[in-house]
């Protein structure tokens, strides 16, 4: 790094740092909620910061700082999965062979691989809400703040996600 | 299982129940990690960069041929960059924010953020747009709009010559012997460190203070100008207030907080009662019957836990729960809490008062009157919300019965001194410098915690500056180097259980022939000179 970039950098590290400890907690979560892998989820709130420590907060970064980091983490931790394919959804190769399910544990951990599987195959955007409301318990106003659009909007948006990972995964049924 | 409609969403919350309360890991840990990483990694080009940022994530499915034609314009345009900045090499600052015109040359180019302004060249900011400069030390000159300035050399630091207009210095702190300075016609200001503005026209200069002290010489005559005041060589100049002056600038919010607190230092220094212009509308504080939560991982093992109270703002109530009264002086005041615990908190940043200061806990809850900004937790948090602050000193002085003074006290200090054999270093044109600590890995090995580090500005201040982040008191200079110098030291913290790693002072003494040794020495501290606790509600 050139001395310029640092002192260009060195304005608002204490500001990113209070940032980065303010919501240190959601984004790790959002990740491992999605990645299923404590390693992967640590890197990707740091791997966010690092890139605002290089290049400055955005227009976007600056007015919404905790809707841009929880937008980021999830794209960042849906490109992860997609460029790992099938194993990211799986920890270790003992849960591989869970695959064939024959008792009520291990027909839940299949319907939660697949559940993991329709997600990562939905649109960041709808992943976004899905996660929202499914991991983080926040009302349709609370997701219309946080991603700047109106609960409408909020409420469509999340009863096609959920039609689109019960197709996804070969549910029959409306997205209720 | 089969699910069905009815049972859904059902199983989707339970999908993530797992993940809801989920413990995370260290935040000071992984915020170290990221700051090992700024310095250790290779930057991710453009096009890597772009796959998270929020709205573009479907960058990856854009045909293949955009990818390669973005990548040939980047390297197109690296390659021009790359001469243009080897041709200024001898540049004295870049723009941060907005843009300035270069009036000095025959080309009166517009230079925009990221460009480099050489020494000697003369700028103007456009009517209506300020900019920002960013100096090669880390300090800031904000430039207001129709200004014009030039940058030049000085034998101990660099001048910001003034023509018209209007700049705001926030100076960081000189190295030894260096200055800083704003020459107008008729005055030049030299600081080593501080936030103060300067106006220039026809009629004369005012420098006003924000924050520190600044020199201001005007002919033979030198004055020293303190924080909250100002100097003007024509009297029509201080007609409008400072608060009006600084108006212009993109950190307005900030500086009126360094100008109001300024003032309420002159007072507490003059033992009267804060003055503040704003309340809150109704408080009510309670306490709580023990000490519960904590964040754990944030502070350093040993450091008592005072920072852990939930702060939750919204425009019109303030609600903070859990908080000490040592958070709360420090919401009030600006500071970071956590960094006055993990820096000073042996040295007693805030000193005096009882020890209930530090371990009672309180829920607070203020409605904020109308009429006042809307601010961020973060904001608050982060020292940049001037009138909620204001509002909790007041609460403070009120309900606390809170006097604070500024005191030199006699402080836990370590002090570095040559070691028998000399000094183990070079001085050199090359001065970056670098700190890393260290702690066991997983195969049992030393391995990088943290990192401090810097290309250029390695010397004595600066190690001992960074030492006392690390170890959480002052490190005094007494080893009479003044040059500068290059280094790198690896030692684990003190409260780090990793045996096969060097401790500091046997770090610095291996390494660059330094001893540490555990003293006392005066410093300035904030003194609770009176508190009790808080009144009914």
């Amino acid at each position: 790094m050139s001395s310029w970039a640092v002192s260009r950098v060195s304005g608002s590290v204490q500001d990113l740092e209070q940032l980065f400890r303010e919501h240190y907690a959601m984004l790790y979560r959002t990740a491992y909620g999605l990645l299923k892998n404590a390693a992967d989820a640590e890197d990707v709130p740091q791997t966010i910061f690092l890139r605002l420590l290089r290049s400055g907060m955005t227009p976007d970064a600056r007015s919404n700082p905790k809707g841009y980091l929880f937008r980021a983490t999830v794209n960042l931790s849906l490109d992860k999965i997609r460029s790992r394919k099938r194993e990211v959804f799986i920890g270790t190769a003992q849960q591989i062979e869970i695959a064939e399910p024959d008792s009520d544990t291990n027909d839940l951990e299949a319907l939660n691989l697949r559940l993991s599987e329709a997600i990562a195959q939905l649109e960041p955007e709808a992943a976004q809400i899905v996660l929202l409301r499914y991991l983080h318990d926040q009302s349709d106003a609370d997701i219309a703040k946080l991603l700047g659009t109106s609960r409408g909007a909020i409420a469509m948006r999340l009863f096609r996600a959920r039609a689109r990972l019960k197709k996804l995964m070969r549910i029959s049924g409306e997205g209720k | 299982m089969k699910p069905s409609k009815r049972n859904f969403q059902a199983i989707l919350y339970q999908h993530f129940v797992p993940f809801r309360k989920l413990p995370f890991p260290s935040v000071g840990a992984a915020w170290a990690s990221v700051l090992t990483r700024l310095q250790e990694e290779p930057e991710v080009t453009a096009s890597e960069e772009s796959s998270a940022t929020p709205g573009r994530s479907s960058l990856a499915a854009q045909p293949r041929w955009l990818a390669v034609v973005a990548v040939i314009a980047l390297l197109v345009f690296a390659f021009l960059h790359r001469r243009e900045s080897a041709s200024q090499s001898a540049a004295a600052a870049i723009i941060a924010e907005g843009s300035l015109r270069r009036i000095s040359s025959e080309m009166k180019s517009l230079v925009h953020a990221d460009d480099r302004l050489s020494f000697g060249e003369t700028f103007r900011s456009d009517d209506g747009k300020g900019a920002m400069l960013s100096l090669a030390d880390g300090s800031r000159v904000e430039v207001r709009s129709n200004s014009d300035l030039s940058l030049e050399p000085a034998i101990d630091g660099i001048r910001v010559r003034l023509t018209n207009g209007a700049v705001i210095l926030t100076a960081v702190k000189q190295r030894s012997g260096r200055h800083l300075y704003v020459a107008t016609k008729d005055v030049t200001a030299a600081v080593v460190g501080t936030v103060f503005l300067v106006n220039a026209d026809e009629r004369g200069s005012r420098v006003a203070v924000l924050e520190g002290v600044v020199t201001v010489r005007q002919g033979n005559k030198e004055t020293t100008v303190l924080p909250g005041r100002q100097l003007a060589t024509d009297p029509t100049l201080t007609g409008r207030p400072v608060e009006e002056a600084i108006a212009w600038s993109r950190q307005a919010q900030a500086h009126l907080l360094l100008l109001k607190r300024s003032a309420v230092a002159l007072q507490i220094t003059a033992g009267q009662k804060t003055q503040v212009s704003r309340e809150f509308d109704v408080i009510s504080i309670r306490p709580r019957a023990a000490a519960s939560g904590g964040r754990s991982g944030i502070l350093p093992a040993g450091f008592p836990p005072a920072c852990y109270g939930e702060t939750q703002l919204d425009p019109a109530r303030l609600s903070i729960s859990n908080a000490t009264v040592f958070q709360l002086i420090a919401l009030a005041y600006g500071q970071s809490c956590q960094r006055w615990e993990q820096q000073l908190s042996d040295s007693d940043a805030l000193a005096g008062g009882p020890k209930w200061i530090r371990e009672d806990h309180f829920d607070i809850q203020a409605g904020i009157p109308k009429g006042i900004a809307t601010y961020t937790p973060a904001q608050l948090t982060g020292g940049h919300a001037p009138e909620i602050q204001m509002m909790l000193q007041s609460m403070l002085s009120d309900r606390f019965r809170l006097v604070l003074e500024r005191r030199t006290k006699e402080v836990p200090v370590y002090v570095l001194t040559v070691a028998k054999g000399g000094p183990k270093i070079t001085r050199g044109t090359n001065t970056s410098w670098q700190i890393r600590t260290l702690r066991t890995g997983p195969d049992g090995l030393p391995r990088p915690s943290g990192v401090s580090a810097g290309p250029t500005g390695g010397s004595m201040e600066r190690l001992a500056s960074s030492l006392s982040n690390y170890l959480g008191r002052p490190v005094v200079d007494r080893t009479g180097i003044a040059y500068e110098f290059g280094f790198r030291v690896d030692f684990a913290l003190p409260d780090e259980d990793c045996s096969s790693c060097p401790t500091p002072s046997a770090a610095l003494e291996d390494t660059l022939g330094l001893k540490l040794d555990r003293s006392r020495a005066p410093v300035e501290v904030l003194f609770v000179e009176r508190i009790e606790k808080p009144s009914e509600n």
